[in-house]
């Protein structure tokens, strides 16, 4: 196995620290402080690796570490709506069981059961055909689902304003009475 | 001659019963007490076990992965499944590569698939049932830089992006950061984790999306920041997760918290991770 | 005429172009020795693979843009020539 020998030369530690570079998401006007600062000296080399994850931030103030942009109504904010979904969607299955068929359990049943649904198969795209690695399929089914999200959210609307209603349907179809 | 004597010289000729000449004229339990040579020690049996082993080499990297039987007797091998690997490469085959250090569980460097499920090694104590294979494979969809060795770099980028140290928005303090017992008690099941990335490389998330998510270890170690009471940017550590990809990809799978051969909890850290984002409004 | 070139070709064309805009940056008297071991390299490592193996095809494009973030490292002044 033939093999090459790289050689270096002394490695040239800057003399000091560069706060700017180091504090890449803290706040601007705060200093950054260490217990060790010697610890994070930053050579040349150091500041052009400076690549985290997948890609490099462009601007550490919209970017996350993963190269996304940075944005709470794709964070936390989904989070707390499909949560809330879950939620409601408690009392609403139980509702019917309790009071029978009523018009405003129909409509948050028919409104909570597509979003709830939209928002589950939505994470199995995120997850398994993500954009930056199937850029095209991922456009189609996410596609599709919207498309299958918004038929379905009529169709609800149609079905309970014009029709027997969400509850009353499911009551015929498990007893099988008209 | 005086009784002495004859013991003395007794000490330098025999070293069976060495007491004998003084003692025996006394019928104590002494007698029955002292020591005699033991009968030989019995044999065991050879217990052979069957190791499989993921090898490949990237010396010649079109030669397909493949498993290598090898044979130990458990009877002239420590308890743990690293004492066994580290029999293999002694005696059979030195061309065995994996990591190792301390052997006490506590340096993270063995960790590897044991049977199917993310341990370290020399936690991972060998089955004594002869009848049943012990599989040993790398941690699951890494690459491998050789045999049972993964290719951790992208794992410790990420580590490096959450910035697992103390930052201050005040003037260091002159002496210490004062902390109150309840706080550190905040800390307890976070701090000793030994960054092995059995959890990590268990999670079915981070597999599919290894370079977006960051992984329970990281994310464990960001909550770890997070609530320690001295460090100051906790919002601002929340606020550089805030995409679909940092922290929401976990799904509660819990694989984590199954497989940490440290006993500790990634998955619940995660969850607080969650709580406190969706508080910070 | 355009050559039309698979999705691996390119990578690894990629790689051997970031290489050579690297070696630009390093000191006039090792390029040459750094251009030299850059192509007999790349030219005994597609000779040892098939064009069909894209497992260890990827592998050896790992390892090359590994190298290449070391090579990028201000203290690499030099490389010798291999050993026999």
């Amino acid at each position: 196995m033939l093999t090459s020998r790289v050689i270096c030369s002394a490695a040239r530690v800057s003399s000091v620290v560069r706060p700017s570079a180091l504090t890449i998401r803290a706040n601007p006007v705060a200093t950054f402080r260490s217990a060790r600062p010697d610890l994070f000296q930053n050579t040349q080399a150091d500041k052009r690796d400076a690549v985290v994850g997948a890609a490099a931030p462009e601007n550490p103030g919209t970017t996350t570490q993963s190269g996304e942009h940075k944005s709470k109504l794709h964070g936390s904010y989904h989070w707390d709506f499909e949560r809330a979904l879950s939620i409601a969607l408690v009392p609403l299955m139980t509702a019917p069981f309790i009071i029978g068929s009523h018009p405003y359990v129909d409509l948050g049943l028919g409104v909570v059961i597509p979003l709830h649904t939209h928002i589950g198969f939505d994470a199995v795209i995120e997850d398994y055909l993500p954009v930056r690695r199937n850029p095209i399929i991922h456009r189609v089914m996410k596609y599709s689902l919207y498309t299958a999200t918004g038929l379905c959210l009529y169709g609800c609307y149609q079905f309970n304003t014009n029709d027997i209603g969400i509850t009353e349907f499911v009551k015929r179809l498990w007893t099988g009475k008209q | 001659m005086s009784l002495a004597t004859i013991g003395r010289r007794s000490l330098l000729h025999s070293q069976k019963n060495v007491l004998a000449p003084l003692v025996a004229p006394f019928h104590t339990t002494t007698m029955a007490q002292l020591a005699t040579p033991a009968p030989d020690p019995v044999q065991k049996q050879p217990l052979i076990k069957t190791f499989n082993i993921y090898r490949w080499s990237p010396d010649k990297p079109a030669e397909k992965p493949r498993l290598e039987k090898y044979q130990i007797d458990l009877n002239q091998c420590g308890p743990m499944v690293l004492d066994a690997l580290i029999k293999i490469k002694n005696e059979i085959d030195p061309t065995l590569t994996f990591r190792r250090s301390c052997r006490e569980g506590i340096c993270g460097s063995c960790s590897m698939n044991i049977n199917g499920g993310n341990t370290l090694a020399c936690l991972s104590r060998i089955d004594r049932n002869p009848s049943s294979d012990v599989k040993i494979y790398p941690l699951p969809h890494t690459y491998v830089v050789k045999d049972l060795v993964p290719d951790l770099t992208q794992i410790y980028k990420q580590y490096k992006s959450i910035e697992p140290y103390m930052k201050q928005k005040t003037a260091a303090p002159e002496r210490e950061n004062i902390q109150s017992i309840a706080d550190r008690k905040k800390l307890d099941g976070l701090y000793e984790c030994i960054l092995c990335f059995c959890c990590s490389t268990s999670c079915p998330s981070y597999w599919w999306n290894s370079d977006k998510y960051l992984g329970p270890a990281v994310l464990m170690q960001a909550y770890r920041w997070m609530i320690d009471s001295r460090d100051h940017f906790g919002v601002e550590r929340r606020e550089a997760l805030q995409d679909p990809f940092s922290v929401y990809r976990c799904h509660t799978i819990m694989n984590c918290a199954r497989t940490c051969p440290k006993g500790l909890n990634p998955g619940l850290a995660i969850a607080e991770i969650k709580k406190q984002m969706a508080l910070d409004g | 005429m355009t050559i039309r070139r698979t999705g691996l070709q390119r990578d690894v064309l990629d790689l051997y172009r970031s290489l050579l805009r690297v070696v630009r940056t390093k000191p006039e008297s090792s390029r040459d020795h750094f251009y030299k071991y850059i192509r007999s390299q790349f030219r005994q490592d597609a000779s040892s693979v098939s064009q069909r193996d894209i497992s260890t095809i990827e592998f050896m494009l790992r390892k090359g843009r590994r190298q290449l973030e070391v090579l990028k490292s201000d203290s690499v002044v030099d490389i010798s020539p291999p050993s026999y």
